[in-house]
């Protein structure tokens, strides 16, 4: 082959970078194993809208896993706590990297205030497919309704999401309007917070005076803080209070405490080493408490 | 002025799946469409097997007196085949273009059953944008 470079050979696949992956698949065999994904469905549902629901489904288990590729990939970690940075970020980002090109408009609804709308001329996923008279409002692009779904729900703005066509006068094809209609949790206002924000997070943050916050102390109290949060049976405020008024005796016990065991005379490297195993089986006690 | 008549395909068993006409001299009822259509299958299947020469894949050009007709065969056995005027030029390019709309708009389509007649509106729409833009070539010239 002309011009191709000799590939470097890892002895270990473990050792390979990890870069980022192919940029270009085949659209002939995405859309054959789209294709194949709703005849498959076809087969196993009753009726119309359980397809979509099923396609629905299936683009929830994408939107989840690419939310967490595009946040490690593209934002170096970061996630998006607004509710525009998000809906941004699904418009632009997502669409980029799923379908190739940004979406073609973001739109907050007229009528209602938590409604926004992604309109596309052509989502990808319909390119080869003519729906027939018989199926109605059906939309492939349910499929696609799936994805942003489960980006929004993981990203902490449950919605609900679904796709449309919109005629358009002057065009023999439709447009493409993905609806999403955010949940009563999420404010309406474009700076609403995502609801899985532990609100320990919010209000003190790991502020590195040296030796002074415990590391495994904080990360042991987020743990808890966290898997508190995911059980319903649980009355969540008080335990928040909890752990907030342990937070607070933790910084007090670090500052405090562990000034009198510092040696003034040592010097400055001396007071840089934390002194884990003390806070470390506080933080757990009150972890366990909690829990 | 209409150089293409009509534009037939078949299946791999000989049932006709598309049919559409461009123009009243191409035009014909259902039932002899159907008739053309298997007509046509079978003689092509015969023809193969008629042919002096080895390695014969079928009738590729009937001339006659008040028309031409190409024929493009498959891999897979479906035919496509175009009822022109005598003397058009460039309709393999035209039913090369055809197979390749088939192929997009109708095999990657999930509520298309295979062997069954097209009723596919992506390809009716691609497939007159695609003819109008050989009309206009030919005219053209």
């Amino acid at each position: 082959m002309i011009g191709a470079g000799k590939i470097k050979q890892y002895a270990n696949i473990l050792e390979k970078p990890l870069g980022k992956g192919k940029q270009e698949v085949s659209l002939s065999a995405f859309a054959f194993l789209f294709s194949e994904l709703v005849q498959y469905n076809q087969t196993q549902v009753d009726n119309i809208s359980e397809l979509e629901t099923r396609l629905e489904d299936a683009g929830y288990a994408v939107g989840a896993r690419v939310l967490e590729l595009l946040c490690h990939r593209e934002k170096g970690n970061r996630r998006e706590t607004r509710l525009l940075g998000i809906l941004s970020f699904v418009h632009s980002t997502v669409w980029k990297v799923l379908f190739g090109k940004v979406a073609d408009s973001l739109e907050k609804g007229t009528e209602h205030e938590d409604e926004y709308m992604i309109s596309e001329k052509e989502l990808l996923v319909n390119k080869f497919i003519s729906i027939p008279k018989d199926m109605g409002t059906f939309h492939c692009g349910a499929f696609v309704a799936g994805i942003v779904r489960g980006v929004l729900d993981n990203a902490g703005f449950p919605a609900v999401v679904t796709a449309h066509f919109v005629p358009v006068e002057g065009q023999q094809r439709p447009r493409t309007t993905i609806l999403i209609k955010f949940a009563e949790e999420v404010g309406t206002s474009p700076n609403s917070l995502a609801s899985n924000i532990p609100s320990l997070t919010k209000v003190w943050y790991c502020k590195e005076k040296q030796g002074w916050v415990d590391y495994h102390a904080w990360v042991s109290l987020e743990f808890s803080c966290r898997a508190t949060a995911g059980r319903e049976a649980v009355n969540f405020s008080w335990l928040v209070g909890l752990m907030e008024i342990s937070m607070l005796c933790i910084i007090l016990y670090s500052t405090v405490v562990s000034d009198m065991f510092v040696d003034e005379s040592v010097g400055k490297s001396q007071i840089a080493d934390p002194k884990p195993f003390p806070t470390l089986v506080f933080a757990t006690a009150i972890g366990a408490i909690s829990l | 002025m209409s150089a293409i008549y009509s534009l037939y395909i078949i299946n791999k068993s000989g049932g006709l799946i598309f049919y559409k006409d461009y123009g009243s001299k191409g035009r014909m009822d259902t039932n002899d469409s159907l008739r053309v259509a298997s007509l046509w299958h079978s003689m092509h299947a015969i023809s193969q097997q008629l042919s002096p020469t080895t390695g014969c894949t079928g009738i590729e050009l009937l001339e006659a007196d008040t028309f031409d007709l190409h024929c493009f065969q498959s891999l897979t056995g479906t035919k496509f085949f175009v009822v022109c005027e005598p003397g058009t030029q460039n309709m393999e390019a035209l039913l090369k273009v055809v197979y390749e709309l088939y192929t997009d708009y109708v095999l990657k389509n999930p509520f298309y059953e295979m062997e069954m007649p097209i009723r596919c509106e992506l390809f009716d729409i691609n497939l007159t944008q695609a003819i109008q833009k050989d009309r206009v070539v030919l005219l053209g010239r």
